[in-house]
Parts: structure tokens; C-alpha cells; sequence
């Protein structure tokens, strides 16, 4: 069983650097059943951060190759998309029959069972409409209260961590004050991994999730039930189908 | 690293499953089930009540068992459960044990259909009687989920047959999961009650029909197990605990 975490950009080449893509994967094994089998991997030729629409897009078919690329030596039994906007979560899909896991669908599908109706923080006040359109695809609408920015670049998250804390806890007052949250989604995967998601929790006394805690829970269950997304829903792209089957033929 | 702390479930049945015909077999094998899929630091204990309905198929079913699914698990926080899980497809008193305990509950109906929710599109559940439709169609709604809800399609048998004729069983879900994918155009299924779920079938049925096929029993040890590794527990402002007041 191996369980990848796939981030959808270029960690080990950007501000961040190798050193954080360990962190997390030492985070992530931490929180895992099965330690040994939690690899983190990113994408040498995308982006540094995702926080536009653009950005999501732009980086989802470098993602798929990368992805296929590693298939090539890693038995694969599921995939974490290493970001909250889940970019291709349906691309992802239709290429690969193992579970591929979006942080946010997971999470927010969590929320659900903790709460009535859960607020995102996201990064951007530029982005707050791609949180809520993710919300709708889902058909979670009544289940949204609310989704806010921090307004601080996800390269910058974790620069300064008690800034970070208080403009988070902040956003949280605000959440459940005045938009009647009764969950918080931590919306970017560096906030998740930022290690304060209990001290909000404290905090606000409502459940705060952790997107990547969540996805790789998500992941050892769907892995223990023998269980991935259904093929009707996401079907193998039928004219690529064919050519890798005239390609095989010719070959 | 593995952490050594025990995992503690409380398995609360709705029903006096044990006072049933066969029923303390049927217990020993929903026993032997649930502990197949047991992570390596999780125990789990059944709790059977002594009164109520012997299968849940109704409203009026679930109000009687709701006062004894809230006893079992107003007991389980007592005795230092980690968390509980409610064993019915209707979730008879998710609601308000989550209000009054403060460790997570887990509705098996509910759990399983987020989970479908999230591996498909067209949700269809499969239910023991033409009655179950209406009261699963209460429970979408009160999900939110109506948009991803597909159809409910029947197996026109009681639950207390069901669970004893296991072949029977497995030829009319095939039957009517055909007919949930076929004709209502579902992606996903969702096994609508707990004595489907114990005859351990699903991957039959998966492997015939192709589609995934959730079995609300796995889901909900699983989601158990998860929710006490993240340490997260329902939100107390979503359900806010009761006043202590006289009850009459």
C-alpha cells in the first residue's frame, strides 16, 4: 500500500524548498496508520503556488503526467491532490482507477458530519468566489456559511507564524460570530500544515479541519473498504482510449 | 510512529436484535464482521438493548428505538468510548445524542452517503421495503445532498428475512442495483441497512455491477477510527447540550 501525496506544483525548486516538502510528509506519516507507505512528491516543472483560477488550470496537466511518470515505479494505491482547490479532481479520475482524494471535497464532506454549516478561510479575497463555486459543484450550498481570506500569500504562511495565528483566529471570531459557522475548513493546504489548527480550535471551541489530516484519513478508509470512484462518473477518456490502443496495435 | 493509545468504539444497535429469532447468532456474526476491519489499536464493544423494535423499517420503528440508542450512548461517554456509532441506516437519534455527548457519533446512513457523495455523481440506495423510500428522501433532504440524490430503489424484503437469507439476498440487490443504474442512470450505491451490510456481500455485488458500492458498516468503524486520529468531534454550536431540566 503506498498513498502518494501529489503537490500540484514546484515545492523543491520554490521559497519553500525540500526541506518543507519533508515536513510535510513527516506530518503526514505522523498522522498515518502506516507510516512507511506515505510518500510526497511535486511537480519540478509547475507553478510555485496556486491562488488564481489560471494558476488551478495551469496546473493540472503537468500534474496528470507527473503523476503518470511516477506510476512508472510507484505501486500507487491513492492519490492526494496536494491543494485545496482540487485542481482537476475530475481529470485526475478519469486517468487514473486508483482514489484520488481533493482536501476540499474531503473535508468539507467531513464538516458536514460535525456541523450543520461550515465557513472556509481561503487566501485571497480574489479567490472567495472559487471557494464558493467549489461548494456548489459539491452540492454542499447549504452547508456554506461563510468563506473568508487571510489575505496573506501561501509563499508567506508560514514566514511568520504568530502573525499568521492572529489574523486566522481573527477570521475565526468573525466566523462564528457573525456568519454562524459551526466548522472551519482550513482552506490551503500550507494553513493545514501550518500546525495551527488545534490552537484555533481551542480558540473558538468549534472543530477546525486540517485539509491534509483529513485527506489522508479519507485515504487509509477508501483504501480499507477496497473502494475508489466510480468509472460511469469518471470514464477513461474514450478517444485516448482508442489511441493508445492503435499505438499498442502498431507497437 | 504508531501510537500505542487504544481506540475504543461503541457499537450501539437500534434494535433488540437479541431477542429476535437467531438473533444472538445474528449478533456473534455483525461481532465477527466488524472486527475483520478493526485497525490494529481499535477495540470495539456492541451494545444490544433489551427493549424496543427487533428491526427498524419505519418513522414510528425508529421513534420507539431512539430512548434506548440515547441510553447506550449517553452510558458510552461514561465509560470512556472514544466514539460511537450509531448501527441503523436511519440514524434513529444521531441528532440528539450529538447534543447531549462530547464525544463524536457517528450515523451510519449518514456517513455512508457523504461518503458516496464524494465517489460519484447519481446516488442510489438500495432499501429493504418501498416504505424506506420516503424516509430516506427526508434524510437527503436534511443532508442537503438532493442534488446528488439519484433514487431508492427496493429488494421488497423484510429486514428480519434479509438478514437470514443470505443468497436470496445477494440476487435481489444484483436485481434491483441493475435497475438503479440502468434505468434511474445511479453511479453509486449506497447498501440502505445494516442486515445487508453484515452478509458481507458488497464486493459481489461491486464486482457484478461496476460501480462502487458502499457498505455503511466499513464506513462507519473507518470514519470512527478517523475522527478520533484527528481528534475532531462534532461542533457543540451545531449541536448545542441540552439544559438540565426536570423531565415530567
Amino acid at each position: 500500500m503506498s498513498i502518494v501525496y501529489l503537490v500540484p506544483g514546484n515545492m523543491t525548486g520554490g521559497p519553500y524548498g525540500l526541506k518543507e516538502l519533508k515536513r510535510r510528509e513527516k506530518l503526514l506519516k505522523d498522522w498515518s496508520f502506516n507510516p512507511s507507505k506515505v510518500k510526497v512528491y511535486d511537480v519540478p516543472n509547475g507553478g510555485s503556488s496556486i491562488e488564481s483560477s489560471y494558476e488551478e488550470i495551469a496546473s493540472i496537466i503537468p500534474a496528470v503526467d507527473r503523476l503518470s511518470e511516477i506510476t512508472k515505479y510507484e505501486n500507487i494505491d491513492a492519490v492526494i491532490l496536494g491543494c485545496f482547490g482540487d485542481p482537476g479532481l475530475d481529470v485526475f479520475r478519469e486517468m487514473f482507477d486508483f482514489p484520488i482524494i481533493g482536501p476540499a471535497q474531503t473535508s468539507m464532506h467531513t464538516a458536514c458530519q460535525l456541523g450543520h454549516k461550515f465557513s472556509v478561510i481561503t487566501i485571497f479575497d480574489s479567490m472567495l468566489n472559487m471557494a464558493e463555486k467549489q461548494v456548489h459543484e459539491y452540492g454542499l450550498d447549504h452547508h456554506l456559511a461563510s468563506v473568508r481570506a487571510i489575505n496573506i500569500p501561501v509563499l508567506e504562511l508560514l514566514k511568520d507564524l504568530d502573525v499568521t495565528y492572529k489574523k486566522m483566529s481573527k477570521l475565526a471570531d468573525k466566523i462564528v460570530n457573525e456568519d454562524r459557522a459551526d466548522a472551519i475548513l482550513l482552506g490551503c493546504m500550507t494553513m493545514s500544515f501550518s500546525g495551527l489548527d488545534k490552537k484555533i480550535e481551542k480558540k473558538t471551541g468549534i472543530p477546525v479541519l486540517n485539509a491534509g489530516r483529513t485527506s489522508l484519513k479519507f485515504a487509509e478508509s477508501l483504501l480499507s473498504m477496497d473502494l475508489s470512484h466510480s468509472k460511469i462518473t469518471y470514464p477513461f477518456p474514450p478517444k485516448l482510449a482508442k489511441t493508445q490502443k492503435e499505438k499498442k496495435k502498431r507497437a | 510512529m504508531m501510537t500505542s493509545k487504544k481506540i475504543k468504539i461503541h457499537y450501539q444497535f437500534a434494535t433488540a436484535k437479541g431477542k429476535t429469532q437467531g438473533g444472538s447468532v445474528e449478533i456473534k456474526k455483525r461481532e465477527n464482521f466488524i472486527s475483520k476491519y478493526l485497525g490494529v489499536d481499535t477495540s470495539v464493544k456492541l451494545s444490544v438493548p433489551n427493549k424496543g423494535p427487533g428491526s427498524i423499517e419505519t418513522e414510528y420503528d425508529e421513534a420507539i428505538a431512539i430512548p434506548n440508542v440515547i441510553k447506550g450512548i449517553i452510558n458510552a461517554e461514561k465509560n470512556k468510548f472514544d466514539v460511537a456509532i450509531i448501527s441503523c441506516f436511519s440514524d434513529p437519534g444521531l441528532i440528539a445524542c450529538r447534543e447531549k455527548v462530547s464525544i463524536p457519533v457517528i450515523g451510519s446512513g449518514e456517513n455512508s452517503i457523504l461518503l458516496a457523495g464524494q465517489l460519484g455523481n447519481q446516488i442510489s440506495i438500495l432499501s429493504p421495503l418501498s416504505e424506506n423510500k420516503e424516509t430516506f428522501k427526508n434524510k437527503i433532504m436534511r443532508l442537503g445532498l438532493e442534488k446528488k440524490y439519484c433514487s431508492t430503489r427496493s429488494i421488497n424484503t423484510k429486514v428480519l428475512s434479509l438478514a437470514k437469507d443470505k443468497k436470496s439476498t445477494l440476487d435481489k440487490l444484483i436485481k434491483a442495483g441493475k435497475k438503479a443504474i440502468n434505468e434511474d442512470g445511479a453511479d453509486i450505491l449506497v447498501l440502505g441497512c445494516m442486515s445487508m451490510a453484515f452478509h458481507d456481500i458488497t464486493e459481489v455485488v461491486e464486482k457484478k455491477l461496476g460501480v462502487p458500492v458502499i457498505n455503511p458498516v466499513k464506513a462507519s468503524i473507518l470514519m470512527a477510527e478517523s475522527l478520533v486520529k484527528m481528534k475532531l468531534v462534532h461542533s457543540k454550536l451545531a449541536y448545542p447540550t441540552p439544559a438540565k431540566k426536570i423531565i415530567y
